[in-house]
């Protein structure tokens, strides 16, 4: 039940007559009574109902067509726009919500699409290049081996190079110990005396004339090529009591020598026998023997010099790792 | 009365107002021209009351109609018939270009008496009879309200003028004003209420 001083709160309310807080207020009791907002629904109806009272008046036909003009022009552009921009705005945000939710599962899915493409390919490329790896190690394992093969095959025919020429060397100059006995063993049967031996220097002198010298020049030899010469020298103990005798042969064009020496005693303790080789005077090493437990050396050796040419070989005893110059006692040297 | 009754049921079938307003958020031209038939007059009429200017009138309707035009979605039926809607934008606007143009409203004691004859326009015949007819009660009963409330009444719902407003022009108690407001109010609902 609406008492009459709320029913006439609520005329002015309808009416507008009432001040702007007022009205507020009303508008809050109103919200809490479905009478009263009843009562204001019926009194608003009945003061538009007044309106319906008022003179009747016509507006010019020419309004009509104005409106009607306007009408169909923002109907044509500017209309839809303006509702777009309008009460529009908050009905599609919804389907604006839809449409963005849309092209994101949609952008999603194509990227997606596009990262699974790209992962593939990742893939084929990927295992393309394992494929291309393999290959490649397995061309490159052959070359290896095939170089590894080629090598081997090179450094045996080296070796074997050389060991030919290291045995051809030996066999020569064994060939020439061999004659130089026989030379002995004739010249005591022609001589059917006791021979003196002629004196060897205890140091090596290469210009002194008690030394014969009788190296052999081999041209176009065994170990030469294209006319160089081979020397060769018939090494004889200094000392009559020791009996070594051995053979030494240089090769010019090879730059390479070879010596032979039997019933040679061991060097003593922190001792070695070098071998030296003379050229215009001047003492060249070598290198140092080595002598087996049956007095026997063979070697071959260089001298890291170029030597075309050689006068006289000796070996000297010197301390243990040699020296630069002869400083031993020589105890075989060529003729 | 019962008469008046059987025209109102017999003029069913016509489309309403509502079922127009909604043809015209379809961009129904027709409707809106038929809506613009229906409710011009009404309209016209209020805002030239409020303004008594034909032309500020005419201006006034015809950014009413555009209003109708461009936020026909937004009616809402629950705070009453399209017209009830469509004379409120029209009363708004009045108002608003009366203080703009920095004049008051001027109550016309014999308005009820000066109607003029309303054109029939032929396809919507019988709803202009039957809108006519409500007229006519209507006039009737505001013709029976005492002058001083029907002038306080159309003070403050034509004229936008608060209580203080009415009550410092017509120079008379607050109260009173409020009084004749709230009986006035009162007295059209009850002859009305058969109408509503």
């Amino acid at each position: 039940m609406i008492d009459e001083p709320l029913k006439e709160l609520a005329s002015l309310y309808v009416a507008g007559a009432l001040p702007p807080a007022e009205g507020h207020e009303f508008e809050s009791a109103m919200e809490r009574s479905v009478e009263l907002q009843l009562f204001v629904s019926d009194a608003k109806h009945s003061l538009d109902a007044m309106a319906a009272g008022l003179p009747r008046r016509t507006p010019s036909p020419a309004l009509k067509t104005r409106i009607l003009r306007e009408v169909d022009s923002r109907s044509e552009g500017a209309a839809p726009q303006q509702r777009a921009a309008g009460f529009d705005f908050w009905q599609m945000v919804p389907w604006a919500l839809a449409a963005g939710l849309t092209f994101l599962c949609v952008f999603v899915a194509a990227k997606q699409r596009s990262n699974a493409l790209t992962i593939l390919q990742l893939k084929q490329s990927l295992a393309e290049a394992e494929a291309q790896n393999q290959s490649t190690e397995r061309r490159t394992e052959v070359q290896r081996a095939e170089t590894l093969d080629q090598r081997n095959q090179l450094n045996q025919r080296i070796i074997q190079q050389i060991t030919d020429q290291q045995r051809q060397s030996a066999a020569q100059a064994a060939k020439f110990v061999e004659r130089i006995r026989e030379l002995e063993k004739r010249q005591a049967e022609l001589t059917s005396k006791p021979r003196t031996a002629a004196p060897i220097p205890s140091t090596i002198d290469p210009n002194s004339g008690g030394v014969q010298t009788e190296t052999v020049t081999v041209p176009g030899g065994p170990f030469g090529a294209g006319g160089a010469a081979t020397f060769l020298g018939v090494l004889r103990s200094t000392k009559p009591a020791v009996p070594a005798v051995g053979a030494v042969a240089w090769e010019a064009s090879s730059q390479h020598g070879t010596v032979t020496i039997e019933n040679l005693v061991l060097p003593g303790p922190d001792r070695d026998y070098q071998l030296w080789l003379f050229v215009d005077g001047v003492p060249i090493s070598g290198g140092l023997l080595r002598v087996d437990a049956t007095g026997r050396v063979q070697a071959s050796f260089s001298t890291g010099q170029k030597i075309d040419a050689v006068q006289k070989f000796a070996i000297t005893d010197e301390r243990r790792g040699g020296v630069q110059n002869p400083e031993g006692e020589v105890i075989m040297a060529s003729n | 009365m019962t008469a008046l009754l059987r025209t109102e049921t017999e003029f069913t079938a016509l489309p309403d107002d509502a079922e127009l307003l909604r043809r015209v958020v379809e961009r129904d031209r027709a409707a809106f021209a038929q809506l613009y038939d229906r409710l011009s007059g009404v309209l016209y009429s209020t805002a030239v009351r409020i303004l008594n200017d034909n032309n500020e009138a005419e201006d006034v309707l015809q950014e009413v109609f555009v209003q109708i035009w461009d936020k026909a979605a937004t009616y809402d039926p629950r705070l009453g018939r399209p017209f009830n809607w469509a004379l409120t934008l029209t009363r708004n606007r009045s108002i608003d270009r009366l203080r703009s143009l920095k004049l008051h409203y001027e109550f016309i004691a014999e308005a009820t008496e000066t109607a003029q004859a309303t054109p029939v326009f032929a396809s919507d015949a019988g709803h202009e009879v039957y809108q006519r007819e409500k007229s006519t009660q209507v006039r009737r009963a505001l013709n029976e309200l005492p002058i001083e409330q029907r002038q306080a009444l159309e003070m403050a719902f034509l004229g936008g003028m608060t209580q203080n407003e009415i009550s410092e022009k017509l120079g008379q108690p607050l109260g009173t004003i409020k009084a004749r407001i709230r009986r006035g109010m009162l007295r059209l609902k009850e002859s009305l209420v058969n109408w509503l």
